[in-house]
């Protein structure tokens, strides 16, 4: 017999919430990971409701910056390495990107709200 | 009993509308057409089953839920296994729209063929296809 729809909406939100709980940890990983692929100490940085602890376990993304100057060009090209650092399934918004693009963008975007990790 | 049938029918609009941002070149729209199509779609195959479906755009947690419903594990298998696919309906739902960043013929392209292979695989498990044009 099939799950309800109530008690799979509950097995998804508690399932999200575990990343929510140990964000810093998951986040640690990504920055070791994202080292060790772009061949260079990079920058992270998680930023919004999460953060802020105004997240939804449902509704909220975890977002975090990675920021290096060793990536591709191209956006497309960028694609497989963040799924690479996304765990799967996870509800991790990765942005890759340079340090001239948080310059020029996210570094407004974010104002204080953020930490460094 | 409540009709979802217009989720299909939106669902069916947009991928035929997909098409023709394809031809005008306009490939972050066709990207979102294409995305909104299946997210349509497996929202309706949902709602088929338990009358709702779950409020988010994100497809781990639609196909996790059509999964469980259809009690098939190879609906979340095919996720698994294609993850950067349904990363890249994800960009076309936000990134395409608020941020400076295109999407290239070649990769709409490839989203339009991996969509039929999941509407295959959708159908074959719950019987249920959509009216496409090719």
């Amino acid at each position: 017999m099939s799950k309800s729809h109530i008690s799979i909406l509950k097995e998804i939100t508690e399932e999200r919430e575990s990343y929510f709980k140990d964000y810093i940890r998951f986040v640690s990983e990504i920055k070791k990971k994202a080292g060790i692929l772009l061949k260079k100490e990079v920058r992270v940085i998680v930023f919004g409701s999460t953060v802020k602890n105004l997240y939804h376990p449902f509704l909220s993304d975890i977002d975090v910056l990675v920021i290096s100057d060793n990536l591709p060009e191209n956006w497309e090209d960028r694609r497989s390495i963040r799924l690479k650092l996304k765990p799967s399934g996870s509800p991790f918004q990765i942005h890759l990107i340079t340090n001239k693009e948080f310059e020029t963008h996210y570094k407004n975007f974010i104002k204080k709200d953020y930490i460094e990790v | 009993m409540e009709s979802f049938d217009f989720l299909k029918e939106r669902a069916e609009e947009l991928w035929e509308r997909g098409f023709e941002d394809l031809e005008k070149k306009r490939f972050n729209l066709a990207a979102f057409d294409f995305e909104q199509a299946i997210q349509l779609f497996v929202k309706y195959l949902t709602a088929l089953k338990v009358g709702d479906w779950p409020k988010t755009h994100y497809f781990y947690e639609l196909i996790k839920e059509l999964g469980d419903v259809y009690n098939s594990e190879e609906i979340l298998k095919f996720y698994n296994e294609n993850e950067i696919f349904f990363s890249d309906l994800e960009d076309a739902y936000f990134t395409s729209r608020y941020f400076d960043k295109k999407f290239s013929e070649n990769l709409v392209k490839s989203i339009i063929a991996k969509c039929k292979d999941f509407l295959k695989l959708l159908e074959r498990i719950t019987g249920e296809g959509l009216k496409i044009i090719e």
